[in-house]
């Protein structure tokens, strides 16, 4: 078995050829310590071989701690005696920053008796301002071979893929040049061979200055951004919902034909509550990780993605942030799922972290249903200023406003208490030029990622569920959801929510909003004994009023369901992309915390006001 | 006259000089390894309001940096009019260093594994 490695810097097209070369039919390859993915896959025209593609960087020398497992890992695999050889891909069109990476590569193969390709990629951009490499030239002054090739045209492909078939782990290089140079020297020969063979970039960049002109204008620009940003937020609710609801139709349709058959009751019940109604909570969310992927993938494919951050990085430095970081968090205003995905573009592992702060904090889509009883049930449907605002619309906006406001709060402050400069990086972001997205890889992306979610965090939102129900049903079978365990349960927290006014059946509610908060409608419908509470409010809303609900306790319910993260399905995904069981129990018991103590505040302010 | 890299204004050239104190070393290799070396031309390509980052050139890359990191970068404006300094297709001042690698055969032999 032949095994290469596929490595390069950001934005140098790697990962377009690494999918040409293999076929898209790769999977992700298990390094430790590395978030972002590093796949693994067969050469579609070599034989029994294998190619893996290492995440981009722009340096062997690690400037944070991840940067370090990275490049841990790529030292690890240069030690391993599978690995035949080294493809090291350039940018053709921008010599001196790929050479310097290129060099280290290099001397790191030759000092450990690797084999390496130089891949001078993008060879058809220089073709198209009638350019060319001298790669032979190039070839002999670095002692290794350099094959000409285009990721995107599939042009030196045949030439590539000729010589990883006569690669040999057991072939150790003849050469060993640059084993022993200096850092200052690989750097002042990648200047000098840059200004040889490196192409004049006038042309290259004229037109990107050009675009930049307007995507970066100071008017246009916030114009486009706006727009952008608003057809990114239109796609996760409005193009993902039918594929979101053919979803719950089909395992509606599947429940429907299975669970009739089922003759005893307990396992009947068990499979439409738990496994049908599991396997829809966390299946739902697939087609608006796959869109938002898609989307975020047009925007770094093509180059805008790196404007926006630029245009957002100001602003939301000042609470910690990162420009990067504006996308995740509005994706979290549809919901936190694909949010916590989107937030892996974030190279800093500290804005990162701090992004996974305030995710949760986004008013997303499932908080709506709750929002929307509890405005109905306290805030009059009136209006004011001659019929211009409507005050539960209103009411709306300030609990949407709330939360963000807290999010902001929250980065901000831990952004300042704690500091940990080994997992910061600076702003010094390379700004790609604009290039049509390629779509099949993109496809596949979008595709890898909703796997992603099913294989990972869906196991671990699947047995949640099966626990929820598992307190929900027995021990009397169902019958009576007041006298089941998690009723137990409510009466046992109740002591907790007394202080403002909330009995033990909102108590048993909020514990089964943990499976999604808009479960906290339907569970509050049932304790009421109201059916098919989740799809007409109003029954329900005239309950809660006939119950002397305050509408301190009601504000305050609002409050809490604003910063509270009791999502199953948040937690587990911040579990498997932090890497760490620590981040997401912390985060559960600080928002946990941080809800009860505002919405007490909230509580003994409103009533005291009313 | 020597300033820093923030202060180029929009469309100007300037030729790097050095870095300050406050830049950390990783940083400093970084940038260095990215193409902001000392002698290097750098274009500012756009200044954004508001403080947002710049977007400078350099050699064939393209970067945008934020003033904290870009206020560590010395610089020396190119007059307009005055001949901008070029990049040499020459052999640089350092000895070719390929070729002096490639003809040391001490070096070669000490790294063969």
């Amino acid at each position: 078995m032949t095994t290469a490695v596929l490595i390069g810097s950001p934005n140098s097209g790697k990962s377009l050829l690494f999918n040409r070369l293999t076929g898209l039919h790769q999977k992700v390859a298990n390094f430790p310590g590395i978030t972002v993915d590093v796949t693994e896959g067969a050469l579609l025209h070599v034989p029994d071989a294998r190619l893996l593609d290492f995440p981009g960087t722009y340096s062997l020398h690690a400037i944070s701690r991840e940067e370090q497992i990275a490049v841990d890992n790529f030292h690890r695999l240069m030690a391993d005696p599978e690995l035949s050889a080294v493809l090291c891909i350039i940018d053709s069109t921008r010599m001196e920053k790929s050479l310097h990476f290129a060099l280290q590569v290099i001397r790191e193969c030759h000092r450990s008796g690797k084999q390496v390709v130089v891949l001078a990629n993008m060879i058809d951009v220089l073709h198209e301002y009638d350019m060319n490499l001298d790669a032979p030239a190039l070839s002999a002054r670095l002692g290794v071979p350099v094959l000409p090739l285009s990721g995107r045209t599939g042009e030196g492909l045949p030439a590539l893929e000729q010589a990883l078939g006569t690669l040999d782990a057991s072939a150790a290089q003849a050469t060993a040049s640059f084993a022993e140079a200096s850092d200052t020297e690989l750097h002042d020969l990648a200047v000098e061979l840059a200004a040889e063979y490196g192409m004049n970039g006038e042309v290259l960049v004229r037109n990107q200055t050009r675009i930049d002109a307007f995507f970066l204008h100071s008017v246009f620009g916030g114009f486009v951004f706006v727009a952008i940003m608003y057809l990114l937020f239109q796609s996760i609710f409005t193009w993902a919902a039918p594929a979101m609801d053919a979803i719950q139709g089909s395992i509606g349709w599947l429940a429907d034909q299975v669970v009739p058959l089922i003759g005893w009751a307990p396992l009947r019940d068990f499979m439409s509550d738990a496994v049908f109604s599991g396997l829809g909570a966390f299946l739902v969310f697939v087609p608006q990780i796959f869109v938002l992927t898609l989307v975020v993938g047009i925007m770094e494919d093509s180059g805008y993605m790196a404007r926006a951050a630029l245009i957002c990085h100001r602003p939301l430095r000042a609470f910690g942030l990162t420009g990067k970081s504006f996308v995740p968090m509005l994706s979290g205003v549809a919901c936190a799922i694909p949010a916590i995905y989107a937030a892996r573009s974030i190279d800093s592992p500290r804005k990162r972290f701090l992004t996974y702060l305030a995710i949760p904090l986004m008013p997303c889509s499932a908080r709506l249903p709750v929002y929307t009883l509890l405005i109905a049930t306290f805030i009059p449907a009136d209006t004011a200023l001659g019929g211009l605002i409507g005050l539960q619309g209103l009411a709306m906006f300030l609990v949407y406003f709330f939360g963000m406001a807290v999010g902001m709060i929250v980065t901000s402050i831990v952004s300042r208490v704690t500091s940990d400069p080994d997992q910061d990086l600076p702003f010094i972001l390379e700004m790609p030029p604009y290039r049509l997205p390629s779509w099949r890889p993109l496809l596949r992306h979008a595709w890898n990622r909703a796997k992603h979610f099913i294989t990972k965090a869906g196991v671990v939102i699947f047995w949640v569920t099966v626990t929820v129900w598992f307190l929900g049903y027995f021990p009397n079978y169902g019958a009576d959801l007041g006298q089941s365990y998690l009723g137990n349960l409510g009466r046992l927290i109740d002591p907790l929510f007394q202080p403002m006014g909330l009995d033990w059946r909102y108590a048993v509610a909020i514990l089964s909003s943990f499976l999604a908060r808009e479960v906290f409608v339907g569970t509050l419908g049932t304790m009421f004994g109201i059916e098919g509470a989740d799809e007409n409010f109003v029954p329900l809303v005239d309950q809660i009023r006939d119950s002397g609900l305050t509408i301190g306790s009601g504000f305050a319910l609002l409050v809490f369901f604003a910063v509270a993260l009791q999502c199953v399905s948040t937690l587990a995904l911040l579990r498997t992309e932090s890497g760490s069981r620590r981040l997401p129990a912390q985060m559960f018991a600080a928002y946990g915390a941080l809800a009860y103590v505002l919405a007490l505040i909230t509580y003994h302010l409103v009533n005291a006001l009313a | 006259m020597t300033t820093t890299l923030w202060d180029i204004a929009e469309g100007q050239a300037a030729i790097l000089t050095g870095y300050t104190d406050r830049l950390e070393q990783r940083y400093l290799t970084r940038l260095t390894e990215l193409g902001f070396h000392p002698g290097e031309r750098v274009v500012c390509m756009h200044a954004p309001r508001f403080g947002a980052p710049r977007v400078f050139r350099v050699s064939n890359s393209v970067f945008s940096i934020e003033d904290t990191i870009a206020r560590c970068i010395r610089a020396t404006r190119i007059e307009a009019g005055a001949a901008a300094p070029t990049r040499s297709t020459a052999k640089s001042p350092v000895t070719s260093t390929v070729d002096a690698l490639h003809a040391d055969p001490a070096r070669t032999a000490a790294a063969a594994p």
